[in-house]
């Protein structure tokens, strides 16, 4: 498997780019994941722009489906936190994770196309965002009383809570990346290695069913826990 | 109203779908951390001095870690579970502040 047909990178190869990887910075920009992120930002404004660009009283069309991803993360997530002005606050940066990682989850189903998140680098960007943003709305809302959260209820235990969590914190960078990324990744591998053993009708076809499920999840996923962990970090320490 | 009921049940079935594949992956990476960092102390900081005990310690510690999200996990699914039966309960009783 030297490296699967994406049309952007046979396109950007035309054009004399490094489309397929390299060491130095220009074809670190123009990695195969980075191309794809850039499409899937790309169809995420127009998209956007689109559903906007004439706004009506009653929606039709564009707008009423952006209406109701965008009203319906809302209500969710005002249902999680339990308080709309929170829900504001980080709804922005969840909504948009929803967004993107919905768009690069589905476009690994178009031949010719990858999912940026089947690379580990993208998974655990969009992650490390989140995990940094829930550890800076806990200061904001508790100020240096945040280090509670991380003492566990009996004070004696406290130094020994403290270790425990911060492993338990890394354990949640490691498992919100590597799932996202082992789901997209594998459902790629297995779709390539049936279109090279099985022939390219029939065979990779309950694979494709499964894998449009497994997009839909794992965005949803992806939506879920961050508000979890702003839902509990923005709440009181137990 | 039997459209919304569905979709409802729909959501919170992808929820708890979330929440428990979560619970497998948050406890086997935790601890995973945990094994790594000590082996990390073990092999490049004390350069195998104290080879064993560091990995076991923090094994142990990354296991506990895995412990605590689990139990953290499951205090919140419990507490929306309770707040789903509350809502429930609410729905049956007509309520007179729904006009504000």
């Amino acid at each position: 498997m030297e490296h699967p047909l994406l049309f952007l990178s046979i396109l950007l190869n035309a054009l004399g780019l490094p489309a397929h990887g390299g060491t130095t910075p220009l074809a670190e920009v123009l990695a195969p994941h980075m191309q794809y992120s850039y499409l899937a930002m790309i169809i995420c404004l127009i998209l956007a722009k689109v559903a906007t660009s004439r706004m009506e009283m009653i929606p039709r069309g564009m707008q009423n489906v952006m209406e109701a991803f965008v009203g319906g993360l809302e209500d969710f997530m005002v249902e999680q936190l339990g308080d709309r002005r929170k829900a504001r606050m980080i709804y922005p940066m969840i909504a948009t994770f929803g967004y993107v990682i919905l768009v690069s989850n589905y476009m690994g189903l178009v031949p010719g196309f990858m999912s940026p998140t089947a690379n580990i680098n993208v998974t655990l960007a969009y992650t490390l965002i989140a995990i940094v943003t829930y550890h800076a709305l806990g200061i904001r809302f508790h100020g240096f009383k945040y280090i509670k959260h991380f003492m566990g209820p009996i004070p004696v235990m406290a130094p020994f809570f403290l270790i425990v969590e911060t492993f338990s914190h890394l354990g949640r960078i490691a498992s919100l990346s590597i799932r996202l990324f082992g789901n997209m990744m594998s459902k790629e591998m297995l779709l390539g290695l049936l279109f090279m053993m099985a022939g390219p009708y029939l065979a990779p076809l309950p694979i494709m069913l499964l894998g449009t499920l497994v997009c839909l999840l794992q965005a949803f996923i992806f939506v879920v826990l961050p508000v979890t962990y702003c839902a509990e970090a923005m709440g009181e320490a137990h | 109203m039997d459209k919304p009921e569905k979709q409802n049940v729909f959501h919170e079935v992808l929820r708890q779908l979330g929440h428990v594949s979560t619970m497998a992956a948050a406890m086997v990476f935790s601890t995973f951390a945990g094994v790594w960092f000590g082996y990390y102390l073990d092999t490049k900081v004390f350069e195998n001095r104290t080879h064993p005990w560091f990995t076991i310690i923090f094994f142990l510690f990354g296991l506990a870690g895995g412990i605590r999200n689990l139990f953290i996990l499951g205090k919140r699914m419990k507490r929306q579970e309770e707040e789903r039966e509350k809502a429930a309960k609410m729905k049956g009783i007509p309520k007179k502040e729904n006009t504000k």
